[in-house]
C-alpha cells in the first residue's frame, strides 16, 4: 500500500515537472520599469495616453540608460508602461517573434522586411507630426505603396577614421586627400611599426563600407547606390572593382593586420584606441567606441575616404510600429518621442531640429567634401542578392586574399554572370 | 484481469512523459523539416508557399554544396583517430595504474564543458598574434603557425576542437565495455603466456567489437552534423574552405533567408547518415552470420 502511494506521487510529480516546464517558457527576460500607479491618467490632457508597449533594441551595452529613459517618458506619461527590451541576436529573435505573431510593439527593420513587405508588418506612420524637411531619410521609410512605415532615429556618415597620434609619430602632416597620398602615407605608417589599416577582417562585418554597393557608389559621386544593379548585367562594374582593389593593394603591400585570418574587432579596437593601428574606414558611430577604450577624444579624427567625390550620409535602423500593437497611439507618441530625444548624447540625430555637436562629425565634414544622401532603396537588389546566395563582405574576403590576379578576376567574372542570368526573373 | 488493466495504467503514465518530449521535440520538428523543405518559405511569413523538389533541385544543380563534404572529411578522419587515442587511454586507465579515477574525471572534463565556450577558448588559441601556443612555440625559436588560414589544414585544427572535447566521452564508453570483459579471460590468457598486446589483439578487441561500431557510427554521425566550430570561429571562410554541409544549410536560413532549402539539405543529411546506418547494419549482420 506504501508502496503503491509513492508510486502514484512520484508519478504526479514527474507529470507536474513536464508541464511546470512548459509555463515556465513563455516567460521573458525583461527590464521591467512599470509606473508606480498604472492607472493613473494625467490630468486636463485631452486623451490621455495609456496601454504598455514593449520596445525591442539591440543596444545591451546601455541597458540602464533605456530603462531611465522609458522611465522619463513615463514621468511625462502617468499611465503609460513602456518597456525595453534588449535583444543580442537582434536579427534573428524578432524575425522568430514576428513568424510567431509575438511581434514586439516598436521594433527596427530586419531580413528579410523590405519597402514590398512593410505594410505586412508596420503601422502606417503618416500622422506622426514631422515632415520630411524635419527628419533626414524620411521618404526612405515609405512602402511600395506610398504609406509610410518606417523612420530612421540616427543617421551616420562614412568616412576614415583615424589615431592621430598615430599619425604623428610617423610623420604625417595631414591627412591624405587622394589614394596616391593614401598610399604613401601607409608606407610612412608601416616604416614607424604601426599597422596602417586595420580591418577586423576575421569578424568580416567590419569591412562594410569598402564592400558595400550603396558606399561605395555613393562615395564615388553616384547616388543611385544599389539601386542601379538592378537594371545592369554587372553587379561587380569599375566602381565596386576600383575600391575592393585597393584593399587587395594594401593587403599586397602588407599595409593590413599581420594575420588579417585572426585580426578581430575587439583586438582592433583597442589597437587603433591605442594608436597600434592608425586607420579604419568605417562610420561616425564608431569614433566615440575608441574615447570610451581609453583614447583622448582629441587623438581620434575622421577624414573623407581617399579620393571620394561624396561622403555616404546614411540612415540608422529604420524604426517602426508593429501593425499588431495593442496600443498604437501610445506606441507613436514614444516612436515620436524618440524622434525628439536621442536615447544617446553620442547619436547623431535624423532629426534636423537637434544640433549635431560631434567633434568627429565636425572634423569629417571640414575637408570640403559634400555629404551625399542614397535614394530610396530598390527591393530587387537585395531579392536577386539573396537568390543568387551572394554574400558580398564573406566574398570580398576571398577576393583580397586570392593571390592570382586571373583568378580574381575570374571569381568576379562568375558573380558577374549569375547576377546577369539572376536579374532578369525580378 | 483487474492487475493487468492496473499495470497498463502504470506503463502509460510512466510512458507519457518521455513520449510526449520525444513526439513533441523530435517527430514534430523533423516533419516540420521535412514540410519545409518543400516551401520557399522565408523565416518570417506566416504562411507556406509549396514549390514542389524545387529546394532538391536546386540543391543538386549546386557542386559547391557538395563539395563541402570534403571539409567534413577532415572531421571523419579526426574521429577515426579520435575512436583510436580514446581506446588506447580506456585500456591504459583501466588497468592497475595509480590515480586512474582522478586521469579519468581529468579527461572527461572538455565534455562537460559548454561548446560554445570550448569554441572561444580556442579562437583565442588559434589566434595568430596573441595565441599562446605561439608565445610558447616563439620562446623555443620556432616560428609562428598560422592555424587559420586558406589552407585545406585549418579543417584539420576546426576538428581537433572535437576531438580534445570528445575523446573524454569516448574513453569513458570504451571504459564500459572493457569493464564487462570478466576477468577470468585475462587471468586464463596471463597464465598462457600472452602479453600486453597479444592481449588486445585476441581478447580485448573481439569482445568490445559491438562498442566499437557503435562509437565509431556515433562519431561518424558527428563529423557530418558538423557545424559548430565553422560557424563560430571561422564562418566558412574564406571562400567557403571551412564550410561543412550543415554550416552551409544554415547560412542558407540565416543569411539569405532560404529557410526551404535549408530545410532539405538538412533533409538530404538524413538520408545520407541513414544510408550510413543500413550499411553498417548489413556489415554487423553479415558478422554475425559468419560467427555463427
Amino acid at each position: 500500500m506504501k508502496r503503491k502511494a509513492l508510486t502514484v506521487l512520484l508519478m504526479a510529480s514527474m507529470l507536474g515537472s513536464a508541464l511546470a516546464g512548459c509555463g515556465s517558457s513563455a516567460e521573458k527576460e525583461l527590464t521591467t520599469v512599470e509606473t508606480e500607479d498604472e492607472t493613473a491618467k494625467a490630468d486636463g490632457g485631452e486623451a490621455a495616453l495609456t496601454g504598455s508597449i514593449t520596445v525591442a533594441s539591440n543596444r545591451t551595452d546601455i541597458e540602464d540608460k533605456l530603462v531611465s529613459y522609458a522611465q522619463k517618458f513615463m514621468d511625462e506619461h502617468p499611465g503609460t508602461n513602456v518597456t525595453f527590451e534588449t535583444i543580442k541576436e537582434y536579427d534573428d529573435v524578432v524575425a522568430t517573434r514576428i513568424a510567431g505573431g509575438e511581434a514586439p510593439d516598436i521594433f527596427y527593420v530586419v531580413d528579410p522586411i523590405n519597402q514590398d513587405t512593410y505594410k505586412d508588418y508596420f503601422l502606417p506612420i503618416d500622422d506622426l507630426d514631422f515632415t520630411a524637411d524635419d527628419i533626414l531619410f524620411y521618404e526612405n521609410g515609405r512602402g511600395t505603396d506610398g504609406n509610410l512605415y518606417v523612420l530612421p532615429l540616427t543617421v551616420s556618415y562614412c568616412g576614415m577614421v583615424y589615431n592621430k597620434a598615430a599619425f604623428k609619430e610617423a610623420g604625417i602632416e595631414k591627412v591624405p586627400m587622394t589614394v596616391d597620398e593614401f598610399y604613401d602615407d601607409c608606407e610612412k605608417l608601416k616604416a614607424a611599426g604601426i599597422t596602417p589599416v586595420g580591418t577586423a577582417f576575421k569578424d568580416i562585418w567590419p569591412i562594410y563600407a569598402w564592400c558595400g554597393w550603396g558606399e561605395v557608389n555613393i562615395t564615388a559621386g553616384d547616388n543611385r547606390g544599389e539601386n542601379k544593379y538592378p537594371d545592369q548585367d554587372e553587379i561587380y562594374d569599375d566602381t565596386m572593382l576600383a575600391s575592393m582593389n585597393i584593399m587587395r593593394e594594401l593587403y599586397k603591400r602588407g599595409y593590413l593586420e599581420d594575420d588579417i585570418m585572426s585580426a578581430n574587432w575587439d583586438q582592433f579596437k583597442l589597437d587603433l584606441s591605442q594608436g597600434k593601428v592608425a586607420m579604419h574606414y568605417s562610420e561616425t558611430w564608431l569614433p566615440s567606441q575608441f574615447v570610451e577604450l581609453g583614447a583622448k577624444q582629441e587623438d581620434i579624427g575622421m577624414f573623407p575616404f581617399p579620393g571620394a567625390k561624396n561622403i555616404k550620409a546614411g540612415e540608422g535602423k529604420k524604426w517602426g510600429i508593429s501593425k499588431d500593437t495593442s496600443s498604437p497611439e501610445l506606441a507613436k507618441a514614444f516612436l515620436s518621442y524618440m524622434l525628439e530625444n536621442p536615447v544617446e548624447p553620442t547619436d547623431i540625430p535624423s532629426n534636423t531640429s537637434i544640433e549635431v555637436s560631434d567633434p568627429f562629425v565636425a572634423e569629417l565634414l571640414s575637408y570640403g567634401v559634400e555629404p551625399l544622401s542614397p535614394i530610396v532603396g530598390d527591393a530587387r537588389f537585395s531579392n536577386i542578392k539573396n537568390d543568387i546566395e551572394l554574400d558580398g563582405q564573406k566574398f570580398f574576403l576571398t577576393y583580397v586574399m586570392e593571390e592570382s590576379d586571373e583568378k580574381a578576376a575570374e571569381l568576379i567574372a562568375d558573380w558577374n554572370k549569375k547576377w546577369a542570368e539572376a536579374r532578369v526573373n525580378y | 484481469m483487474k492487475i493487468k488493466t492496473k499495470d497498463r495504467i502504470y506503463i502509460v503514465c510512466f510512458l507519457l512523459v518521455p513520449v510526449t518530449l520525444l513526439v513533441l521535440f523530435s517527430y514534430y520538428p523533423l516533419f516540420k523539416l521535412i514540410q519545409l523543405s518543400f516551401t520557399n518559405w522565408n523565416g518570417m511569413s506566416t504562411e507556406l508557399k509549396y514549390i514542389g523538389i524545387k529546394n532538391y533541385k536546386d540543391i543538386a544543380g549546386q557542386k559547391e554544396l557538395f563539395r563541402t563534404f570534403g571539409n567534413n572529411m577532415a572531421y571523419v578522419i579526426t574521429a577515426i583517430i579520435q575512436q583510436v587515442a580514446g581506446l588506447f587511454l580506456a585500456i591504459l586507465l583501466n588497468s592497475n595504474i595509480k590515480m586512474k579515477t582522478t586521469f579519468r574525471a581529468i579527461l572527461f572534463m572538455p565534455y562537460i564543458i559548454n561548446g560554445v565556450a570550448v569554441a572561444f577558448m580556442f579562437n583565442y588559441l588559434y589566434d595568430y598574434s596573441n595565441s599562446p601556443i605561439n608565445f610558447v612555440l616563439n620562446l623555443f625559436g620556432a616560428e609562428s603557425v598560422h592555424f587559420i588560414s586558406n589552407s585545406y589544414m585549418t579543417n584539420f585544427a576546426l576538428s581537433f576542437i572535437s576531438f580534445w572535447k570528445y575523446c573524454g566521452w569516448t574513453m569513458v564508453i570504451y571504459i564500459a565495455a572493457l569493464q564487462s570483459i570478466s576477468s577470468e579471460v585475462y587471468e586464463a590468457a596471463r597464465i598462457d603466456g600472452a602479453g600486453f598486446f597479444q592481449t588486445i589483439r585476441y581478447i580485448t578487441l573481439p569482445n568490445i567489437k559491438t562498442m566499437l561500431e557503435v562509437s565509431l557510427l556515433l562519431s561518424l554521425n558527428g563529423a557530418l552534423q558538423v557545424y559548430f566550430e565553422p560557424f563560430l570561429i571561422t564562418k566558412g571562410g574564406p571562400d567557403g574552405r571551412t564550410a561543412t554541409f550543415i554550416s552551409s544549410s544554415l547560412e542558407l536560413a540565416y543569411n539569405y533567408s532560404k529557410y526551404g532549402k535549408a530545410a532539405a539539405m538538412g533533409v538530404i543529411l538524413l538520408i545520407i547518415i541513414l544510408i550510413l546506418v543500413a550499411v553498417q547494419n548489413i556489415f554487423l549482420k553479415g558478422d554475425d552470420a559468419a560467427v555463427n
